[in-house]
């Protein structure tokens, strides 16, 4: 008997220490992605802005990979050309961090931006305890060892609170108690959720399919950001002292995972294969933007993943690759996936601000559209025609910016 | 969903689909037809919904099409007041169908929003006319395109070539290649299968139009540029029921001039298994090499306009030829795809052919600065040979690793005579006068195994990449020869020879090579280095052969009439060669892109090679007996890059330096010299050493892919070379004008050869197109030689090039225009003769379906011949035919043939080499007229 509490103590010691976990106003969410509505752009979105990217020799680049917007500027990571472009936001090309000039001789995978100190972080992928911090012009700043290493995400939240998601569990390391998610500052930890045994979890990490974007999701207010976890159908708000769960989303039972997924060992070293047999199940939630009452969601499956737009207050859901462009688009999509190409599958939208959203394709997809579209009587505005006039089919991709129609 | 091959298909929709509009009008007398495809359940509008419009009367496709982005269909050629149906569908939803016509008035017919409802809110109720009617002619499925059968309505006889012809963007071209949109297909598959063998035409001339359900196109991966291209494959997809089929010939034709063919195949598929068996008998040079040669002669083919089939009258000597063959294929696995399949393929061919070949040459020979030997020879030779030939292949293919297991069995029994006269003269005074008989009849059989086994490449595997491989070979021959030869002399110095001699002679050759290596050991040697990204391949190659020779000779003892052993050649010999060849390739890859842009290759690869190469001959004859080794070191560099512009092209350049050895043989180092051939006597030499090729190689190839064009498709290649220590012929002529011929190391061989092919389609309208076809190809070579100790160079270049154009209208009218010139030209230094041929020749063929199963097919060629040593030859071979195809399923076919109407055919030979010039005649096949008759059951 007092073995057993010795085991246990430490486990209700963290539930304890634990942040306000669960106290949440959780909304249910009915969606059946098969049977969402479209409609045209103008009854979606208020504004669009195609915003091309200087072209030059030092600013060319692939895609954009992951974007983070600021005040002032768009940073890119692209990684073909492995690098980080900072834009400003009309365009202009204004500097880059070429990793690998400072001996960073591994790719980019990700970085991170501190908001309140407009900082870019990119985290070193072999030394997982060391960071290299840059400023708005590209510029290094430092290098830095960190208390936490192996995390996997990261978002900074008011008052110098960063935000960590981590889950690693694996039979091979020590028994230990971590948290998936936790909120530190200056390496302490303020806060802790989702308690986790680093060796004996059910779910183990080799059986996690990642989210293809991110945990954490920026919101209207900084001090506050969206969170989903793999195998998950909740979406959290996490602030600098609580987490809530915001939102519930139900799908049909034939795209639904058995509620016992994460947590049942039956489904140890099978969970890969039963979504390959069921590639219609949602597996993990991702590109959660809220504006407004407007919710934009990607629902992430082996077979075809559904974007869908969820109108908080009236119930009503629609499935964004469904939006036909109009006249208040210029008749141009406001994404490549109806065009043919592969961003938007892949990536969705790169970002949120809490105001507008933004996405990226090709400029030669484009440029086609005027041609495929010249049966149509279209009286582009000023700064289109120009565009169209000033790009080519190798210029850098254009950044769409699009503002949700609240009303 | 692979975007990669996602963009071929869609740039393919864009090209093609939005002007997919087939019809036979006016362009007065059309008008617009345009539209919304809308789910109003949704809110939504449907793009690359197919749309599809029917001549109501005729029930005949007018038009077709995919919605764009804002769900919107135009068409500009509409027919006038004519009734018609516009059926609109899309996966998930129930297929609608509007009756309209555009007026003659308004010239314009907007049906504005066109809604299509849900499948499952109307519970899947479609009428069954209308499943029949509205079959999307065109969707996308995933990554693959598909074009759906029923959609095109042809006649209903018509086979898969039929209407591949009738799809977009696809194009037929006269040497049996197909293109879409420019790009080659590499493959047809039926149901993910070879059918009948790897020859497209087997499946695109005998599967009827009717039993398809889709035609598919798609790319795979290219397995052989691994991350650089991608091939396109194209699957047809058979309708359900319609998995299995008989199909079969019986054809008979007799003609003048006792020509004669039968001509017979049965053939039967299921899901899993095909089966042929084929069999031919004739006397018209179709001559069977192999089985799926005799599958191919046996097509039912389409009904249009189609002239690639004429007789071959250039073909050597007449020939009659019996073979019966079959091929069997099984599938373990009904539906293989390209990572996984397991099947099983044999075939075998028995063949018996009696060929008669007549020819008079007459050859100049130089022999020094001065003078010459003029050879003038008349020969006849007859020869029957019966031969079965067995292939078997197994092959299994995971995602993982592939395993192949082939076999081949030949046997070869055969009689040969061969009766020659040759007179010998110089430049002033006749030498000799000699005759020849050779009779032999021989029996060789030949066996192989071959068993491979390799790995994926995968850089995070450590076995990633094995390839093991072994050959086992064995040959065995027997030949017993009988020859009478004797020579008159006809000048001082000439001894009279009389020789009759029999040769019986075996032998028995066993090879076995082993392959072993890894296309990538770096991970296996140095585990995850970087080792700057370069990849690290390992291959090796070793090779055991032994060759065992026993041959009796004996010749007639003219005073005692007995045949006595000769004790010279009679010999038993054994020829061993052990070799080992490693190679560490080097190599690594560049890759530049930037999306939706370009993308660039850069792909480095070197070879640092070796061979070890031990040959040892044990021989009755001591002089024979010799152990020699080489280690030669034998580097390769090649450097490929490839440049994909989107939307413009793709273009791949790659510059190849290779390295090779030849090593001499038995006879160039000490062979028994055959003294009934007293005209060329081989010598040994024991100081002949090996000799090196080194030779740069140059590939070009550029294909266009740009919107709405006609995209062009080039192919080049050049290489240069030189062959240090050639083994070149040392001749020493007597005064007599005998030849004596041992092989001496010469430096300064130099070669270099080029080919060159540009395609260019031109889509006229709909239904009628252009093909043009340009292709050259240029040899020079620079090959030094010793005649009677003077160092000679003889410097050879030949040329040819070919222009080809082609003009299809709607599969009833083939008008084709061939012109074809080659020269070549020679010149020795010896004593500066030069020799020069030139060949001409102009085609104009004609196919035209005149009216419902009725071809008359045209073929006039023009051939003009001039030669340096030989008058201008001038001839025409002028072919003609009509067939009539009869019975409701077109099934039986009535031909008339006339060949070669103008009695004009001449067998024409022009050659040459280091030292001399050959020109002649040669029996061939002559006019002559034929009635075949001929029935294709079928069912399917």
């Amino acid at each position: 008997m007092k073995l057993k509490t010795i085991f246990i103590l430490p486990f209700l010691m963290n539930i304890l220490l634990s942040g306000n976990i669960f106290a949440q106003v959780e909304q249910q969410l009915r969606v059946d992605p098969d049977n969402s509505q479209g409609g045209n752009f103008s009854d979606f979105f208020d504004e669009i802005d195609f915003i091309p990217l200087e072209t030059n020799k030092h600013s060319i680049f692939s895609s954009i990979d992951q974007l983070e917007v600021t005040n002032d500027h768009f940073i890119i990571l692209d990684r073909e050309t492995n690098a980080v472009l900072i834009f400003n936001r009309k365009g202009g090309f204004e500097s880059k961090i070429i990793a690998t000039t400072l001996g960073y001789d591994y790719p980019i995978h990700y970085f991170f931006y501190d908001r309140g100190n407009q900082r870019i972080i990119l985290p070193n992928p072999v030394k997982r305890d060391e960071i290299l911090i840059f400023d708005l012009r590209g510029q290094i700043i430092k290098k830095e060892k960190t208390t936490f290493n192996n995390f996997e995400d990261l978002y900074f939240l008011k008052n110098g609170d960063i935000a960590h998601y981590n889950y690693n569990v694996d039979g091979r390391r020590s028994s230990s108690t971590s948290n998936e998610v936790f909120i530190e500052n200056s390496g302490k930890i303020k806060s802790r959720y989702f308690p986790y045994n680093t060796k004996t979890a059910v779910l183990k990490s080799a059986e996690v399919l990642e989210n293809s974007h991110a945990n954490f999701y920026r919101t209207a207010n900084d001090s506050a950001a969206l969170l989903v976890r793999p195998y998950d159908y909740h979406i959290y708000r996490l602030s600098n002292n609580c987490l809530d769960t915001i939102f519930s989303i139900v799908l049909p039972l034939n795209h639904t995972l058995p509620s016992n997924f994460r947590s049942d060992s039956t489904f140890t070293k099978t969970r890969f294969k039963y979504l390959r047999s069921n590639p219609q199940i949602v597996f993990n939630l991702s590109n959660v933007y809220l504006i407004g009452n407007k919710l934009f969601i990607k629902l992430q499956n082996l077979d075809k993943s559904y974007s869908l737009f969820y109108d908080i207050k009236t119930g009503i859901f629609a499935d964004v690759l469904k939006i036909t462009a109009d006249h208040k688009s210029s008749f141009l999509s406001f994404n490549d996936a109806i065009l043919g190409g592969p961003e938007f599958f892949n990536k969705n939208f790169l970002h949120g601000d809490g105001t507008f959203l933004y996405t990226s394709y090709s400029a030669s997809r484009f440029l086609n559209q005027k041609t495929e579209n010249k049966d149509k009587i279209i009286d582009y505005p000023p700064h289109l025609e120009k565009n169209f006039r000033s790009l080519n089919a190798q210029s850098n991709p254009i950044i769409i910016q699009l503002k949700p129609k609240l009303n | 969903m692979n975007y990669k091959y996602l963009g071929f298909i869609l740039i393919y929709v864009c090209l093609h689909l939005k002007v997919a509009i087939a019809q036979k009008v006016n362009s007065s007398d059309v008008g617009v037809l345009k539209g919304v495809v809308y789910d109003s359940a949704h809110n939504y509008r449907l793009r690359l919904a197919s749309i599809a419009v029917y001549d109501d009367r005729t029930s005949e496709l007018v038009a077709y099409s995919l919605t764009n982005q804002f769900g919107e269909f135009t068409f500009n050629k509409i027919p006038l007041d004519n009734k018609l149906n516009l059926l609109i569908s899309m996966d998930g939803y129930v297929t609608a169908k509007v009756n309209l016509s555009v007026s003659k008035v308004n010239k314009l017919h907007d049906c504005k929003f066109i809604n299509l409802k849900p499948a499952n809110d109307q519970g899947m109720r479609i009428l069954d006319e209308v499943i029949i009617k509205s079959i999307a002619p065109v969707k996308m499925n995933g990554d693959t395109l598909e074009f759906n059968a029923n959609a095109f309505r042809l006649d209903s006889n018509a086979v898969v070539e039929d209407l591949i012809r009738k799809l977009p963007g696809f194009i037929l071209w006269g040497d049996g290649l197909i293109t879409v949109n420019g790009r080659k297909v590499e493959r047809v598959l039926v149901g993910g299968k070879p059918f009948f063998g790897d020859n497209a035409k087997t499946a695109l001339q005998n599967l009827p139009k009717e039993s398809v359900e889709k035609v598919q196109v798609y790319n795979v991966n290219d397995e052989k540029k691994g991350s650089i291209d991608s091939l396109t494959e194209v699957n047809i997809k058979l309708k359900k029921g319609k998995l299995k089929g008989i199909f079969a010939k019986a054809g008979v034709g007799l003609g003048t001039q006792d020509r004669r063919t039968i001509d017979g195949m049965l053939s039967i598929f299921n899901n899993s298994t095909q089966l042929s068996l084929v069999g031919t008998s004739n006397n018209t040079n179709a001559i069977p090499n192999n089985t799926n040669t005799l599958i191919q002669y046996n097509s039912f083919k389409g009904l249009g306009a189609d002239i690639e089939y004429q007789p071959d009258f250039t073909v050597q000597g007449i020939t009659t030829s019996k073979a019966i063959g079959t091929i069997f294929q099984h599938d373990f696995i009904s539906t293989p795809t390209y990572n996984n399949n397991n099947r099983l393929q044999g075939d075998y061919l028995l063949r018996r052919t009696l060929n008669d070949y007549s020819r008079n040459t007459n050859t100049q020979i130089a022999v020094t600065p001065i003078d010459k030997i003029i050879q003038t020879e008349k020969s006849q030779d007859q020869s029957v040979a019966l031969s079965h030939t067995l292939n078997g292949n197994y092959n299994k293919k995971t995602t993982q690793y592939e395993f192949q297991l082939s076999s081949n069995l030949s046997v070869n029994d055969g009689s040969n005579v061969s009766n020659s006269f040759l007179d010998q003269q110089n430049s002033d005074k006749m030498l000799s006068s000699s005759s020849r008989l050779n009779q032999n009849n021989f029996l060789k059989r030949n066996g192989n195994i071959n068993i491979q086994f390799k790995t994926k490449a995968d850089a995070n595997k450590l076995w990633g990449g094995m390839e093991l491989g072994y050959r086992i070979a064995n040959t065995t021959l027997t030949d017993d020869q009988r020859v009478f030869y004797e020579l008159v002399p006809l000048n001082a110095g000439v001894v009279s020879t009389k020789i009759e001699r029999l040769n019986h002679a075996n032998s028995n050759e066993i090879t076995q090579t082993l392959t072993f290596g890894s296309k990538q050991i770096k991970r296996l040697l140095f585990n995850r280095a970087y080792l700057w990204g370069i990849n690290i391949g390992l291959n090796n190659i070793v090779n055991f052969s032994s060759v065992g020779n026993r041959n009796n000779v004996q010749d007639l003892d003219s005073t005692s009439s007995n045949y006595l052993i000769n004790q010279y050649l009679t010999n038993t010999n054994r020829y061993k060669t052990t070799s080992y060849t490693p190679t560490v390739i080097l190599s690594k890859n560049f890759r530049r892109s930037l999306a939706d842009r370009f993308e660039n290759v850069l792909d480095l690869s070197v070879n640092i090679q070796s061979q070890y190469f031990l040959q040892k001959n044990n021989s009755d004859k001591s002089f024979q007996n010799f152990t020699r080794q080489y280690n030669v070191f034998l580097p390769a560099v090649v450097i490929s890059g490839y440049k994909h512009r989107f939307g413009q092209f793709r273009r791949t350049i790659s510059l190849e330096f290779r390295t090779k050895a030849d090593y001499p043989t038995l006879i160039d180092i000490a062979p028994l010299t055959d003294s009934s051939s007293l005209n060329y006597l081989r010598i040994g030499n024991t100081g002949i050493k090996n000799q090196r090729t080194n030779q740069m190689t140059i590939n070009y190839n550029y294909q266009a892919e740009k919107r709405n064009k006609n995209n062009i498709n080039i192919n080049a290649m050049f290489t240069v070379g030189l062959i240090q220590k050639k083994m070149a012929d040392s001749i020493a002529f007597n005064a007599v004008g005998r030849q004596s011929v041992a092989v001496a190391n010469v430096n300064g061989y130099r070669f270099a050869n080029g080919t060159f092919l540009l395609m260019q389609p031109v889509r006229l309208n709909t239904i009628s197109n252009l093909q043009f076809t340009i292709s050259g190809s240029l040899q020079l070579q620079r090959s030094p030689n010793y005649i009677n100790n003077n160092y000679n160079i003889t410097h050879t270049q030949s040329w040819s090039n070919k222009f080809d154009v082609s003009y299809l209208y709607n599969n009833t009218l083939t008008l084709n225009f061939h012109q074809e010139y080659s020269n070549y030209h020679s010149q020795q230094s010896i004593n500066s003769q030069t020799f020069s041929n030139k060949l001409s020749k102009s085609s104009f063929n004609s196919s035209f379906f005149i009216f419902r199963s009725f071809t008359v097919t045209n073929n006039f060629t023009l051939n003009d011949n001039r030669s340096s040593v030989f008058p201008r030859q001038r001839f025409t071979i002028w072919n003609l035919s009509l067939t009539k195809r009869l019975l409701k399923k077109n099934n039986l076919e009535c031909k008339i043939s006339a060949y070669d109407l103008l009695h004009n055919n001449k067998g024409i030979l022009a050659y040459g080499d280091n030292s001399s010039l050959t020109t002649g005649t040669v029996n061939v096949l002559r006019n002559y007229y034929m009635f075949t008759l001929a029935y294709y059951p079928r069912k399917f």
